[in-house]
């Protein structure tokens, strides 16, 4: 089941050279460790690059996007089984 | 690449591992399929079909809506990997590519030894798995890449090209499409030895100078380079297509969609820094028998509202008794550069109209500005 968010996250993450990686993502008072980043790939929305995640927890599937001239977080989709 | 755009969103997502999956556009609306995985291939579903189709031939797959900015982002990383092994690298579509390995092996090695290590770096870093073909040249190669699918890689030597294309039906090599194979057929040419054979004179009166690549495409010859892959070719054309959520069969509803398929277009004219002059409307009634009119107008033409005045009279042609269930726009006859100067006022006004609705929609994303009849129908791209 896949369900739409678009709600404003906060993320923890690392850097592996220019590669941006989230480990870890709080969401309403709960702390999401990220297990898998399945999928990453970047896009535009007008001049803002976007840059997409889709990661795991192990259990669900969460769409993740991070804005780098507004400097936010959103998470954008959660898929679960 | 294999089921590209399917293979993409099952390394997204573990849950569509191993499953019959559909990429299409809007999975509650009327599409078509974009890509079926190899799960869901024996169902014989394939590219293009309609969406009720392929659900009857597949109840159980699951059906994924398509984004394109994930495919294109990918396709981009595979170029670039190419690009390590090339400088000539010529993308063919979104996820096929020509890669001219002539003079690399010196450097790299035996073209087989690339293929591998290209093979390797795709899937390592990208998770995916492609075919590949390699052969003397590109008429070839692209044969060869769809020998053996999926995860395939096949070698046509030089001479090895007559025996395999000996007994190969006329329709496996590019360029070579139904209609023509239809025309083929009723002259009793099935393979490609059995169209080498067939008097060149005899294809050049049926088929006019398309007749001679015909015969050579069928030896396996082919003198194209492989071009860089900055060398973009000039467009010829553009077109935007839209399924309906629904038939139609209200001139004015079908107005509405085809304003907002002429400002697409437009939109991508301009980006282009192209100006079309003629028009062409695609009409396809419920019973799917399609029609295309087109028109050539007096000047070159860039804008959406311009583009629209020359398609709505060609719509006005059409009888919409019988339901509409997609529209095209497509403008031909492209001249890039070109700027005319505006004889009265209020062109220029429109042009500087334009260009401001182009630096917002530049700057903040597509549709932050646009037609307010938009809110009057559901507009949903294939």
């Amino acid at each position: 089941m896949k369900n739409l968010v678009e709600e404003r996250i906060k993320v923890l993450v690392g850097f592996l050279g220019d590669k941006i990686i989230p480990l870890r993502f709080s969401w309403k008072g709960r702390t999401i460790k990220i297990k898998e980043i399945t999928y990453s790939w970047k896009d535009r929305q007008g001049i803002s690059p976007l840059h997409h995640f889709t990661v795991s927890d192990g259990q669900n599937l969460y769409e993740i996007c991070y804005n780098p001239i507004l400097s936010h977080w959103t998470l954008a989709k959660i898929e679960c089984e | 690449m294999n089921a590209f755009f399917a293979s993409v969103e099952q390394k997204a997502n573990p849950l569509l591992r191993g499953k019959p999956i559909i990429v299409c556009g809007n999975p509650e609306g009327r599409s078509t399929v974009a890509t079926a995985s190899y799960e869901a291939r024996p169902f014989g579903i394939k590219a293009g079909m309609s969406l009720g189709e392929a659900r009857r031939r597949c109840p159980q797959a699951i059906l994924v809506e398509g984004n394109p900015s994930k495919y294109v982002y990918t396709s981009l990383q595979i170029l670039d990997i190419l690009q390590e092994y090339s400088p000539r690298v010529e993308p063919f579509s979104i996820d096929e590519a020509f890669v001219d390995l002539s003079g690399t092996q010196r450097l790299l090695g035996p073209a087989l030894r690339v293929a591998k290590s290209i093979k390797w770096r795709i899937r390592k870093e990208l998770g995916l798995t492609c075919s590949m073909g390699i052969a003397p040249n590109k008429l070839l190669a692209k044969l060869a890449s769809g020998m053996e699918k999926p995860d395939g890689l096949v070698v046509i030597p030089k001479e090895k090209v007559s025996q395999v294309l000996n007994d190969l039906p006329v329709d496996r090599l590019c360029g070579i499409g139904q209609k023509t194979t239809k025309i083929l057929n009723r002259l009793g040419i099935f393979t490609c030895c059995q169209l080498q054979r067939y008097p060149l004179k005899n294809l050049e009166s049926l088929f006019g100078k398309n007749g001679l690549a015909l015969h050579n495409i069928a030896s396996g010859i082919d003198q194209s380079p492989v071009s860089y892959y900055f060398s973009e070719p000039k467009a010829k054309s553009m077109g935007h297509d839209l399924t309906l959520e629904k038939d139609i069969y209200d001139r004015s509803e079908l107005k509405i969609v085809l304003l907002q398929l002429c400002e697409k277009v437009a939109r991508r004219l301009r980006k282009g820094r192209y100006r079309a002059k003629t028009v062409g409307l695609v009409l396809r009634y419920k019973n799917f028998t399609t029609f295309i009119r087109q028109k050539t107008a007096h000047s070159f033409l860039d804008q959406g509202k311009q583009i629209y005045y020359y398609a709505e009279k060609l719509l006005e042609k059409f009888n919409l008794s019988l339901g509409i269930r997609m529209i095209g726009v497509r403008v031909s006859n492209l001249t890039q550069g070109l700027q005319e100067l505006s004889l009265f006022p209020w062109q220029e006004k429109e042009a500087a109209l334009t260009k401001a609705v182009d630096n917002i929609n530049d700057l903040y994303g597509e549709l932050t500005i646009f037609w307010a009849n938009r809110f009057k129908t559901p507009f949903q791209s294939t």
